[in-house]
């Protein structure tokens, strides 16, 4: 026979034979199971999660995301604390070099004049690389 | 416009009033028809609910922030717009020449529009609620952000939860207390949840809240079992759909052109291709027994990662074990993605324009495509952000379409007659219309002008960084909590889950690449010189 019992508040199914020491036992095994997960996660997250953390590699990646401000565990854009200066200034952009961004052929002269030529271009963007 | 703004909501609470009989089940409307409970039955699905509450907050938020403008508002706009076309000078200036003075001047310059921008409107509410910090060694360092204590900001969080949550419950005519018990332990588990979440390397790594929400949940449902006082407060529905319609203020529908066709094509073209396809390959080559499964896993792989898994799991009433495994295949292929995809692209030496939208198109999580793009330099990561905030935007149409498939051709009887439009209505998701409508709203308001995107931001500050964030956390909590982990292995056993992801993402990489080779080398280059000049 099954019967449903409330121990402390918890909800215990177990299978009715008479004797409450298997009920007890039962209990006692969540609590264990649970200590026992408990101590795992303060164990990684206090202790070997700190250390990983302090290998050059890795501390190296959190200071570069930290200093750019990056927040990589952001679900959306706008957690993002970067994103709206990003888009205003791909905005910026696109307003003033409209047709490069809507037409396939847009005047080459134009672009030309107001980007730079593509050798310029491809040097100074080289440069930034290397800074 | 900001008075146009505040008569939204209550158009969207007399639009659920409208419908008397809303999403509730065929028995409920015998009784209604039998005149036991007349009218009133449509705020007892948590559909409509989620839509109510999502929209007083989004009220009460837009209100308190309009009716605080600045002091100095007109002197505001007045320098905004002076900013702005300074802005434009020294973007012109920078493109032809080189100049390192004039690329701080563009930086300085952009801090300063950033901050008149945000201080057109002060948002009282913000003071009131926090978001947690990180930490390092020490959890307490979680609870201090810029040197300053939040534990004030999180009661806030909590009082404003409970008191929303709560009315929500009563107006569903449940008992009220037990739910407020409940939902106090359900927060501090969520709080955990965060502190977790919070560590650096897991942060940094972009393992996110929901991972740990979940975990937590997990470990006590699987351990001591969830203790039945905290039934009432499981409500996983009700915070997911709420979160969603806050999320839905969030999807600024103006960004989609911002990147005029390349960004279209990149985003918006390649992302259904690669969600159709992984759906069918799904279905009819790898045989995966759960459609919704199959529709969570392709969604959160070709759009944007948890968050179009949230909504999209919302729209195809998938399972609650479906959508924790795709949120952790999803997550850890991301953080995967994060590292190797900007080590490829070094090696390769891919030009950054094309390297910023492959990031951008390809890795799902937001934050992830930002730290992978940062990693190969300032054109990357604003190319990289803003395709990915050109792809978020197709979220809502993702949910949208994903809720109209569903009801159409998967649900129900496919050998009988097609569905009628009543029968399709019932069926609909409603929190969709919450969700779009949130969408269409925010992005009227913020295309409306300078003040517009000023009030925009200060109203998404606190409901995108903090409210929905918590009630998602919420949500996963309560999964966890519902969660068995063998019901969960089951899924993983036939490994069909992990291949349609592998699968699905190859195809991405493959197509995103090609796309973004194709637009921004071939037909639109100068727009990719554009992007290269400052």
């Amino acid at each position: 026979m099954t019967s449903g019992l409330r121990s402390g508040g918890f909800a215990i199914d177990v299978t009715f034979t008479g004797d409450s020491i298997l009920v007890a036992k039962s209990t006692a095994q969540r609590w264990i199971r649970l200590a026992v997960a408990m101590a795992a996660i303060a164990i990684v997250w206090l202790i070997v999660l700190p250390l990983i953390g302090k290998q050059p590699m890795v501390s190296e990646h959190i200071a570069t995301q930290q200093r750019l401000q990056i927040d990589p565990s952001a679900l959306f854009y706008s957690e993002l604390e970067i994103a709206p200066a990003i888009a205003r200034h791909v905005e910026r952009l696109h307003d003033s070099f409209s047709d490069c961004f809507w037409s396939v052929s847009p005047s080459k002269d134009r672009t030309d004049a107001q980007l730079g030529t593509p050798h310029l271009r491809n040097a100074r963007q080289q440069d930034r690389s290397q800074r | 416009m900001i008075r146009n703004a505040f008569p939204v909501p209550s158009i969207i609470f007399l639009i659920c009033g409208g419908f008397p009989h809303g999403d509730v089940p065929l028995d409920h409307q015998t009784e209604n028809s039998t005149g036991l409970q007349p009218k009133k039955v449509w705020i007892k699905s948590e559909d409509w609910l989620a839509v109510l509450l999502g929209s007083i907050v989004l009220l009460v938020v837009l209100g308190a922030s309009a009716m605080n403008p600045a002091p100095d508002f007109s002197d505001k706009l007045g320098a905004i717009d002076q900013g702005r076309q300074h802005l434009k000078e020294l973007e012109s200036a920078a493109a032809t020449a080189d100049d390192e003075e004039t690329r701080k001047q563009i930086k300085t310059e952009e801090k300063q529009l950033k901050e008149l921008t945000a201080g057109l409107f002060k948002n009282p509410v913000k003071s009131w609620v926090a978001k947690m910090g990180s930490w390092k060694s020490d959890p307490s360092d979680a609870f201090v952000v810029k040197k300053v204590n939040i534990v004030p900001g999180l009661f806030g969080v909590f009082i404003a939860s409970l008191v929303l949550f709560t009315f929500g419950v009563a107006l569903r005519g449940e008992p009220v207390i037990p739910f407020a018990g409940a939902f106090v332990v359900l927060f501090l588990l969520a709080t955990a949840s965060y502190v977790l979440a919070g560590q650096d390397v897991i942060k940094y790594y972009n393992l996110e809240y929901a991972l740990w929400a979940l975990l937590i949940g997990m470990v006590i449902s699987n351990t001591i079992g969830t203790p039945r006082f905290l039934f009432p407060a499981i409500r996983t529905e009700l915070f997911i759909k709420t979160g969603l319609v806050l999320l839905g203020a969030e999807i600024l529908l103006s960004r989609l052109l911002v990147l005029g066709l390349p960004g279209i094509f990149v985003s918006w073209v390649v992302t259904p291709i690669t969600l159709i396809s992984t759906y069918l390959f799904g279905q009819y080559v790898l045989k995966i027994p759960s459609k919704s499964l199959n529709m969570v896993i392709s969604a959160d792989m070709s759009v944007c990662g948890v968050s179009a898994a949230i909504a999209t799991a919302a729209a195809c009433r998938a399972k609650k074990e479906e959508l924790s495994l795709a949120i952790g295949i999803s997550l850890a292929f991301t953080a995967i993605m994060m590292i190797v995809m900007p080590a490829v692209i070094r090696y390769v030496h891919m030009d950054p324009v094309l390297a910023g939208a492959w990031l951008g198109g390809t890795i799902d999580s937001t934050g992830a495509v930002a730290a992978a793009g940062g990693m190969l330099g300032d054109t990357a990561l604003n190319v990289a952000v803003t395709i990915k905030m050109i792809q978020n935007i197709l979220i809502g149409v993702v949910a949208f379409g994903v809720a109209v498939y569903w009801v159409t051709c998967v649900e129900g009887d496919r050998q009988g007659p097609r569905p009628s439009l009543m029968e399709i209505w019932y069926r609909f998701p409603k929190f969709v219309f919450g969700f779009v409508g949130a969408s269409i709203v925010f992005s009227a308001i913020y295309s409306s002008g300078t003040a517009g995107s000023g009030l925009t931001e200060a109203v998404t500050g606190v409901t995108a960084d903090v409210l929905r964030g918590w009630f998602f956390c919420l949500a996963f909590v309560a999964i966890g909590l519902e969660t068995n982990f063998r019901e969960l292995s089951s899924y993983l056993r036939d490994g069909k889950a992990i291949t349609l992801y592998v699968c699905g993402q190859t195809l991405n990489l493959a197509l995103t690449l090609l796309m973004a080779w194709i637009m921004f080398e071939k037909v639109f280059p100068q727009a990719a010189n554009a992007l290269k000049s400052s």
